[in-house]
């Protein structure tokens, strides 16, 4: 038996589209590189001129004090509100058959991606004073939601609850319905079946929707400022705060920032495992 | 205890339509090929499906009856289901399984644990009850689910394909101990399944679903004595003819006439047992007068019997031994001729 050598391998020279894509490579590294600056570079700076010597005091002046209450407690009970209104509209788009229920759905996104200027302005002709709502709630009760620590409340839910109904409708679909089947053969109410077989289902995306609800809550400036205003104690929030600190003292701004920016952090360290290519 | 069950459901194209009774004491088993209705039948009967029409009542409580605008939801219905894959709660521990339904029955916590722990205790798994689903072997899994059905004390029991979900091995085993938990349970058993074995092991009565319909109700002697439909037949290894009957000649659908024993007299089935059958060379002379020319389409070796599958008019399944079979020197192919005596042919009404 003869074995054939193989043919002779020239030495070709490179093709030409090497050098193409050698030239490709450096361009991505460059923008790319351009990119990531474009993101780190605001960061360094920020935590570059923090007063570290007198942040203390500056945390703790009169003014940064009350913001943090007040966003504290009003992100809180958004988040707290999202919860209790945002898992039934959750259920109702994800386990009904209610008729328009994409329609439905496309409105419960929509602050997502609505510029909250916006939301605040539908805010105030829907509960302010002279509000379709508004009015009515101001005669029959005298509730006055507008430019209170309340309207600070409706505004952070209505463009957070999205963050928390998107993420419950996620799970709610994927949730295992044989097993509510199964519990409901074994004599467990609808509710009974969601309280012991839905809901433990749900409890991670429950979890990481709230947070996701709080930070967005935290962070929200455009419809508070417009539905609630900017009274301070009462309706001014961290980085309303922030923004105003930014004229009068720079160092009280930076060092407010770099407070929500610890929040986010922490957040993102949180969640990692919930997101998918976490850090 | 009793079940009267009239069904109807329509699911898009499909729709099932059978009347069943199953009595107190009795374990029936539902059995059908893949897409026969049976799941459709157990949904409905547990409270998962609305009836479409007809009348559910269970020991003479009315379950579901569309006229009526009566519907029982399955929370309230006295029904323990065993899924085909079990649905045990993945978070809870086998023994919060259990008392899963006793929970939800208000039964004290503490009082709902010790009575879990019971049935697990019966079952012989007294040892895994702290264990989650995941831990546990197939076996022990189906036993826990089917504690948790029996536990709330359901005046009827379903088992979806009891058996299907463990290995080979296992299932002998798990097969005896199924036996003996519905032998020991009072109420209405009823076992759905599209395998035989499972069906004449377990069931004192089958129930042959086919396309929606029920086809056939009998023992299992009695059904496989006389199987009347191919799906039936085949399991049971019987082969088997439809056609018309009169005066000892039995026209089978295609033309082809057979000489059968005399006594029946129109549309007819009739059952050959492979056993029958016997090969030939040459066309055979003698006693046996039906005779018709096939060809062998395969072989099939179980032990030390050959089941010939033959193709002709009709097609047939022989088993002859493996010597005699030898001694035609004949193989796939190759054209043989098959015999069967008329008094070895059995003709049932249709």
């Amino acid at each position: 038996m003869t074995v054939t050598a193989p043919p002779p391998v020239a030495a070709a020279p490179p093709p030409p589209r090497a050098r193409r894509s050698r030239w490709l490579a450096v361009t991505v590294m460059l923008f790319g590189g351009l990119g990531l600056t474009l993101f780190a570079a605001p960061l360094v700076s920020l935590l570059w001129r923090v007063p570290w010597a007198d942040a203390a005091t500056q945390l703790w002046s009169p003014q940064a004090r009350d913001a943090l209450q007040v966003s504290l407690m009003c992100s809180l009970c958004a988040t707290a509100l999202c919860l209790v209104l945002g898992v039934p509209v959750a259920w109702i788009l994800t386990r009904t058959q209610l008729p328009g229920r994409s329609v439905l759905r496309a409105i419960t996104t929509l602050p997502v991606v609505m510029p909250p200027v916006v939301g605040g302005v539908a805010l105030l002709l829907a509960f302010g004073r002279e509000g379709v709502f508004g009015r009515f709630l101001d005669e029959t009760f005298g509730i006055r939601l507008a430019f209170s620590t309340h309207g600070v409340i409706l505004a952070e839910t209505f463009v957070a609850m999205p963050f928390l109904v998107l993420t419950v409708c996620g799970a709610l679909q994927s949730a295992d319905r044989q097993l509510e089947e199964a519990a409901r053969t074994l004599g467990a109410s609808p509710w009974t079946v969601f309280r012991r077989v839905t809901l433990p289902q749900i409890r991670p995306s429950l979890l990481s929707g709230a947070v996701l609800c709080w930070a967005r809550a935290l962070g929200e400036f455009g419809a508070t400022i417009t539905f609630a205003g900017n009274l301070p104690g009462t309706t001014q929030t961290l980085p309303l705060a922030v923004y105003v600190a930014l004229e009068q003292s720079p160092e009280a701004a930076v060092v407010l920032s770099l407070l929500l920016l610890a929040v986010s952090l922490s957040i993102l360290i949180g969640l990692r495992k919930q997101w998918a290519g976490g850090l | 205890m009793t079940l009267t069950a009239q069904m109807h459901v329509v699911n898009g194209t499909f729709d099932l339509d059978v009347d069943i009774e199953v009595g107190e004491g009795e374990t029936v088993a539902i059995l059908g090929p893949n897409g026969a209705g049976k799941s459709t039948m157990l949904r409905a009967l547990a409270g998962l499906h609305r009836l479409d029409a007809g009348r559910l009542s269970l020991n003479g409580r009315v379950l579901d009856e569309p006229a009526a605008r009566t519907f029982v939801p399955p929370e309230c219905r006295p029904v323990g289901v065993v899924f085909q894959n079990l649905r045990l709660f993945p978070n809870l521990s086998a023994v919060d399984n259990v008392a899963f339904g006793l929970c939800c029955r208000r039964v004290p916590r503490r009082e709902a644990s010790r009575r879990a722990t019971e049935w697990l205790d019966r079952l012989g798994l007294a040892d895994r009850a702290t264990a989650r689903p995941a831990e546990l072997s197939g076996g022990q899994a189906q036993r826990v689910a089917m504690a948790r059905a029996l536990a709330v004390a359901p005046e009827m029991l379903l088992l979806d394909e009891p058996l299907s979900s463990l290995d080979v091995g296992m299932r002998a085993e798990m097969r005896r101990d199924l036996q003996r938990a519905l032998g020991s349970f009072p109420g209405v058993r009823l076992v759905v399944t599209h395998d035989p074995t499972e069906a004449f092991t377990l069931g004192d009565r089958l129930i042959i679903l086919e396309d929606g319909r029920v086809v056939q109700t009998g023992t299992p002697a009695e059904v496989t004595a006389r199987p009347r439909s191919q799906y039936v037949a085949q399991f049971v290894g019987v082969n088997l003819l439809r056609g018309w009957a009169e005066r000892g000649r039995l026209t089978v659908d295609g033309g082809f006439q057979l000489v059968v024993p005399d006594g029946r007299h129109g549309d007819v089935w009739a059952g050959i047992r492979p056993r029958a059958v016997a090969l030939h060379r040459e066309r055979p002379g003698g006693s046996p007068r039906n005779a018709w020319a096939c060809r062998i389409e395969s072989l099939d070796v179980e032990r030390d019997v050959l089941r010939v599958a033959l193709t002709g008019k009709p097609p047939l399944v022989a088993e002859v031994t493996t010597e005699a079979f030898a001694e035609l020197g004949l193989g796939p192919g190759d054209t043989v001729w098959a015999s069967v005596k008329a008094t070895e042919i059995e003709v049932f009404p249709a």
